[in-house]
């Protein structure tokens, strides 16, 4: 019996116990949604006054004016810009700083950060562990990064303009977006040009890159120890290079667009597992590129990258249209459209590649072949280099021969008869009409 | 007509003659400036840790550089860029800071030994490091992994990891 009583207060201890832990946190939740508030400031000592005293879920909104400073958010809040709000950090450090989850910045103009790349100054920096920020729809106009983030998580860069320094070299301005081991970002709909890289992400992981534009930069999107990414919809026009993956694994790059890159649409560089595909790379040419230097514009650059697939892409009017250096032999190419490049390709390996894939390769402008029963594959199989394009290569110096009559009887009789060990690329199935899709 | 083709073959012989004579003298390796970039992946070269190369071309003014001995190799084992090459230089890491390599550690690549498959940090892909000794290269390898070899060893194969 007493045992009996004994237990059934025990019951009702607890059942208060839980009462009262619901209580206080409905409490909580309540207190949290009832003073979220928002504020809007008109000068630089309003906004530091705000910003120290708001609560997480506040919202601050800066009226039209200069805030001249730099500028700390410590708690998850809104900070958002009416037109003609302009954050001016007076050229030193960074304009915000964000250490707390959950911020957003939006419809902002910020300018006049400072430029010193060590000290990561940005017009947004995001501090280790601030994760779900949000950079919406700013103009950023300065010297170091745009946005720069390290050790976060679920990052949303999108819809802004992100303009660097043109008067700076290249390589002394920051990049547009600057990410370090942060899972899961997005970055979208951002135009970004005058920066060194438009999108750089090291040590990172599930990225999606989608529908920027990039110019006036050393390279659109520059992956480094990177993984599971993806990029599609972007466009880089007057760039170094479009799309660099180096040391990467498991990149999904497809239906993006560069034009006019200096030395490569697309780089594979110690990267694997990774898809190229249906991206369009035209003029890629370097005016001072050199054959005895091998620093002509490529369209996509292959070295030391082995099992990717680089398929149904466009890579026309280049110095060079895909350019295998040795080491880079192992991947699949197939589908892809090679149209008037100065070279289709160059590949000096003492190996022979199949360029095929289930019965169908790739299409090569200037090649006439027959197609007999009207698959759209050609008869015969089509080699795009043949041993006097490799002698030249070695050869640099032979190269005012290359247009001589000899050289052309030379060619014309190496291609009746097969003298040497067959080595470069071969395509067996070379698609007979470029797809109009392309 | 296989003669024929014999005799193109031979032509780039006479050039190599031609050559021989004014690449007596002395190579020396350049410092490498702080906006240089790698010559081959493009990336700014003194951004990343690790030794670098660089590659003297005969008839050629300009001098590439490397982000890392690997992708100096990886120029330079391409047959198309082999018969250039005049002098190939890499940073001796027994006499310099790993992270911060310095220009007057420039040593002859062809006499230099490597540690491949070292847990040592440094860019492109698994370190190549180098070290003018062959004493440093064994110690480097006892304290941080890695297979000692000559410049010979080092070729495409390797690199690629197969």
């Amino acid at each position: 019996m007493l045992r009996h009583r004994c237990q059934c207060h025990g019951f009702k201890l607890l059942f208060a116990l839980v009462t009262l832990c619901l209580f206080m946190l409905s409490a909580l939740l309540f207190s949290s949604v009832s003073f979220a508030a928002t504020y809007s400031v008109s000068d630089s000592e309003e906004l530091k006054a705000l910003l120290a005293e708001s609560r997480r879920g506040d919202s601050i909104l800066l009226r039209a004016g200069i805030y001249p400073g730099q500028f700390e958010i410590h708690h998850g809040i809104t900070l958002a810009g009416e037109k003609g709000a302009v954050i001016d950090a007076q050229g030193r450090g960074s304009a915000i700083i964000i250490f707390a989850s959950d911020v957003t910045i939006k419809n902002l103009e910020i300018q006049n950060w400072g430029a010193d790349l060590y000290e990561r100054d940005s017009a947004i920096l995001i501090q280790d562990f601030a994760n779900r920020a949000r950079v919406e729809s700013n103009r950023l106009t300065g010297g170091g990064f745009g946005v720069c983030a390290e050790n976060s998580a679920n990052i949303t860069v999108s819809d802004n303009i992100i303009s660097g320094d043109p008067e700076r070299y290249k390589l002394d301005r920051g990049d547009g977006i600057y990410l370090k081991r942060v899972e899961s970002p997005v970055i979208e709909g951002n135009q970004i040009f005058h920066v060194r890289d438009g999108v750089y992400i090291e040590e990172g992981k599930r990225s999606l890159v989608i529908d920027n534009r990039f110019s006036e930069q050393q390279y659109g999107i520059h992956y480094m120890y990177s993984k599971h990414d993806e990029a599609y919809g972007n466009e880089a026009m007057n760039v170094d290079g479009g799309y660099a993956l180096m040391s990467s694994e498991d990149i999904n790059l497809y239906r993006n667009r560069v034009s006019g890159a200096r030395e490569f649409g697309v780089l594979l560089n110690m990267t694997h597992n990774s898809n190229v595909s249906a991206n369009r790379v035209s003029e890629a040419h370097n005016p001072q590129g050199k054959v005895e230097l091998g620093n002509e514009g490529k369209g996509i650059f292959v070295y030391g990258a082995l099992d990717n697939e680089i398929k149904h892409n466009l890579f026309t009017t280049s110095d060079i249209g895909i350019y295998m250096a040795m080491g880079g032999e192992g991947n699949l190419v197939y589908g892809n459209h090679f149209v008037n490049n100065r070279t289709q390709v160059k590949y000096v390996g003492d190996q022979l590649l199949e360029w095929s894939n289930d019965n169908r390769g790739n299409y090569w402008s200037g090649y006439m072949g027959w197609d007999s029963n009207k698959d759209g594959i050609a008869d015969n199989s089509y080699r795009p280099n043949d041993g006097l394009d490799k002698l030249f290569w070695l050869y640099p110096e032979a190269g005012f021969l290359m247009n001589s009559p000899v050289v052309a009887l030379l060619r014309w009789v190496q291609s009746q008869f097969e003298f040497t060990e067959p080595n470069g690329i071969v395509d067996s199935f070379p698609l007979i009409s470029a797809d109009m899709e392309l | 007509m296989k003669k024929l083709i014999c005799i193109l073959f031979l032509i780039p012989t006479l050039f190599a003659c031609t050559q021989g004579a004014a690449d007596v003298q002395q190579v020396k390796a350049e410092a490498i400036e702080k906006h240089e970039r790698c010559h081959l992946c493009g990336m700014m070269i003194t951004k990343y840790p690790g030794p670098k190369g660089q590659v003297h071309l005969k008839g050629q003014s300009v001098v590439p550089k490397f982000c890392s001995t690997r992708d100096m190799f990886n120029f330079s084992l391409q047959a198309e860029n082999k018969r250039q090459i005049s002098a190939l230089f890499v940073h001796d890491m027994g006499s310099t800071d790993w992270d911060h390599p310095s220009d007057d550690a420039f040593i002859d690549a062809k006499a230099a030994w490597y540690v491949y498959g070292t847990s040592k940090k440094a860019v492109m892909g698994p370190a190549v490091a180098s070290f003018k000794s062959e004493s440093q290269a064994v110690k480097f390898a006892q304290e941080y992994g890695g297979a000692v070899l000559p410049f010979e060893q080092v070729d495409i194969a390797l690199l690629s990891g197969e």
